[in-house]
């Protein structure tokens, strides 16, 4: 199905206009980082960059499709932009930085430069902080919670994602069937 | 601006129904097929079953993933209160509630559709019959009015609308549950059929699969497809599987050659005859070019939702009249009901680990009512039911994994299924209470100049005391059913979140204490006849929308052979 296509019937019929961020995603498919025309709405380039690999090194590509090739930064950067107030953007903002701070500690290298093994290290110690943590207002989540949990649902929610066969994605499943052998599927549903 | 132009013949027809969903779309079907000319009113635009856009539409295709931002969500504050209907996927089959606004005395959700076929499109589909335990109840226990109308009055007109809507389901041989005519039922999966072997063993409480609207089995109902477990049935099914206005009923009335459908068009009253004993035509605002006419028809069914119609009542004043048609019991707008929910338990098992399920099942498990259902389970607190729907499934994507929190060991985790979880949540029978009223506000007006509603509704220590029980007793069938780390919930919830409002126009044998006969006729007009959930002269605790259907059927048969007759 041609994209644009897609794009605007579903603009059409729903009577309302995309947003700009569903735009550059629909329109960029799974041709991730090197679509020069998307640029973040509330983030920097530099805090895109590195939120894509922290989202790569939470749900990495292997034998199916990784956050980078999901665009889960972007849609982060889409959540952060249309569902956080200023507040909230600062603070994710701010929190974002303590992956490079613990990088820096570490191995004195930006968490982008790191290798994989060393960037394991540093999820490993931010995971840990986040059983630890305590968000007494409700209203500062320690940012890898929110990095991980975006980072799945923008992972499931797109087309790459949802197709790309880490769990089982049936649009039209016909009869219902009460019980089955798990075997015969073999791994859960997206939908 | 009046524009009767065209003549009286052009607007003159048989019969005019107002309003287009569950019982509008009955009432048009039965009397086209009776051979009346017939106009349907309804107050929003056409659509047409098929016209739904986002029927195809994956996440990815849906603005931010289908989910409203904040600054979408300005103009739906009330809508927003259910949780579940606000959604890029749904938001075009809603009214802005700053369009159409009401006046909360104490708190109510009002949730809307205006559009050809109403909420038919959107209901829940769960479709069970009152049996004579809700129709006795009002006179055994001396509350409020009694019905006129018993169970076997009504009975062969669930068995009509059963067989053309298409309703799956069990017959189970309850007393407080009536069997009916159904398609085949949907599967247990194997944490339901386990539950309720233990449930019926332990405690000896039934658990049934849920009665739905939904084509089970291929062949009749005037070709509409069967389920495809999709799921997705609030945005509209492309097969006609789920039983609405558009796929059923008005397709049918459509083809008999003798309807009308007049998008756009809101009522604004009825209007009485010289004789002023009966109803000659509608009052009708444009609601595009803002222009008024008049229709006028020898039968009329109000049928544009329980307030809609109490509304257009309340609003047709005349001498004869002066507190709205039919109102001489003073009941008009009183005992509004809903049912309360949003409390019960769930709970995990460990077992079935190589057990799955295929298909997203548009329906659940039921519980019929097990309170004061006869002598041994009277309770000492409240009167009347409560029953639950639920089901049983396995976890997704969306769990919290603890074992693994990145990489390809978080990967792993999420490609495989999570625990079997069960839950159930209660639906409560609310008493109908005289003070719990609707009435007209002339000093707000919605957008097109119409005066509004006061809502002035709430829970009374009936429905409290049977909440604490409800929420008891969940957990009793959690765990007796075989569950660890039962939890209980109560998420609250004003009168009006069920979308089941009830009453405002009851039916009862005396024209001093209610508004309808045993017809739905209204007693002083008899040729208005209101068949949505206005009627109620009870809740129940089951699900309303089978019993309009079937109330609509029933008065629109009456109405056509007392219109043979000469009587109306």
């Amino acid at each position: 199905m041609d994209r644009r296509e897609v794009l605007k019937t579903s603009g059409l019929l729903l009577g309302y206009a995309l947003s700009a961020g569903t735009t550059a995603a629909l329109l960029g498919g799974c041709t991730a980082n090197t679509d020069k025309d998307w640029n973040p709405k509330t983030l920097s380039n530099e805090e895109v960059d590195l939120l894509a690999e922290i989202c790569e090194a939470i749900l990495p590509k292997t034998d199916t499709p990784g956050a980078k090739d999901a665009l889960c930064h972007r849609y982060i950067d889409e959540m952060i932009t249309n569902f956080y107030e200023k507040e909230a953007q600062n603070h994710f903002r701010e929190t974002l930085k303590e992956f490079n701070k613990e990088s820096t500690r570490k191995f004195s290298k930006a968490f982008i430069a790191l290798t994989p093994g060393e960037k394991e290290v540093i999820l490993e110690h931010l995971s840990n902080q986040m059983k630890d943590y305590v968000d007494e207002t409700g209203k500062k989540p320690h940012i890898f919670k929110t990095i991980k949990e975006a980072t799945i649902s923008g992972y499931f929610t797109s087309e790459v994602g949802a197709k790309g066969g880490l769990c089982e994605f049936i649009p039209i499943p016909g009869p219902y069937q009460g019980c089955i052998n798990y075997n015969s599927v073999g791994k859960g549903y997206v939908l | 601006m009046y524009f009767n132009s065209k003549g009286n013949d052009e607007v003159t027809y048989d019969a005019i129904v107002v309003g287009s969903g569950i019982s509008g779309g009955w009432a048009a079907k039965e009397l086209t097929q009776k051979g009346l000319k017939t106009l349907v009113l309804e107050r929003g635009r056409m659509v047409k079953h098929g016209d739904y856009p986002t029927a195809h539409l994956e996440a990815w295709e849906l603005p931010n993933r289908n989910r409203m931002t904040p600054e979408q969500m300005k103009d739906y504050k009330i809508q927003e209160r259910t949780g579940y209907t606000m959604a890029p996927a749904y938001q075009h089959w809603w009214p802005k509630d700053t369009d159409y606004p009401y006046t909360e005395k104490k708190p109510f959700d009002w949730i809307r559709a205006y559009h050809v076929g109403g909420r038919s499109l959107l209901w829940g589909r769960q479709s069970y019959r009152m049996g004579d335990l809700d129709f006795e109840a009002n006179a055994k226990e001396g509350i409020a009015v009694d019905w006129p109308v018993r169970y076997k009055d009504i009975a062969p007109w669930y068995d009509y609308v059963e067989e053309f809507a298409g309703i799956s389901g069990q017959n189970e041989g309850l007393f407080q549950l009536p069997d009916g005519k159904f398609l085949p039922p949907f599967e247990y999966n194997c944490i339901e059929k386990s539950v309720k072997k233990n449930v019926k063993k332990i405690l000896g409480r039934d658990i049934i699969m849920g009665r739905c609207a939904h084509i089970t089995k291929d062949g009749g109902h005037y070709g509409r497809g069967t389920c495809q477990t999709r799921n997705r049935c609030m945005r509209g099914c492309p097969y006609g599987a789920y039983f609405s206005s558009n796929a059923a009923t008005l397709p049918v009335a459509e083809g008999t050659g003798n309807l009308t459908i007049r998008p756009f068009s809101i009522v604004t009253e009825v209007i009485l005859d010289e004789t002023g004993k009966k109803a000659k035509g509608v009052r009708v605002m444009d609601s595009e070019t803002k222009e008024i006419h008049e229709y006028y028809a020898k039968i009329i069914f109000l049928c544009a939702s329980t307030f809609g119609s109490t509304q257009i009542l309340l609003n047709s004043v005349s001498d004869i009249h002066p507190q709205g048609m039919g109102n001489e019991s003073g009941e008009l707008g009183h005992n509004v009901m809903d049912h309360h929910f949003q409390i019960g338990a769930h709970g995990k098992s460990d077992e079935f680990k190589d057990r799955y399920y295929h298909g997203r099942r548009p329906t659940g498990i039921y519980v019929p009512r097990f309170r004061n259902i006869d002598a041994k389970s009277k309770m000492s607190n409240f009167v009347r039911g409560y029953g639950y729907q639920g089901g049983g499934g396995r976890q997704g994507w969306g769990r919290y994994i603890a074992e693994a929190q990145y990489g390809t060991a978080l990967k792993e985790a999420l490609s495989q299924t999570g625990d079997w979880t069960f839950g159930i949540m209660g639906f409560g029978e609310c008493l109908p209470y005289h003070e719990n009223k609707i009435s007209l506000n002339h000093d707000v007006k919605d957008i097109h100049g119409m005066p509004t509603l006061t809502m002035d509704v709430e829970w009374k220590s009936n429905e409290i005391e049977m909440r604490k029980d409800m929420q008891i007793s969940a957990a009793e069938i959690c765990e007796a059913g075989g569950l660890k780390d039962v939890k209980t919930y109560d998420g609250g919830g004003n009168p009006g979140l069920g979308i089941h409002e009830m009453g405002t126009a009851r039916m009862g044998h005396d024209p001093q204490t209610s508004v309808l006969n045993r017809w739905n006729q209204i007693h002083s007009v008899l040729n208005v006849f209101v068949t949505d959930g206005s009627f109620m002269t009870s809740s129940s605790c089951v699900n309303p929308s089978l019993t309009y259907m079937a109330f609509t059927a029933r008065a629109a048969h009456y109405a056509v052979e007392e219109l043979k007759k000469g009587n109306l």
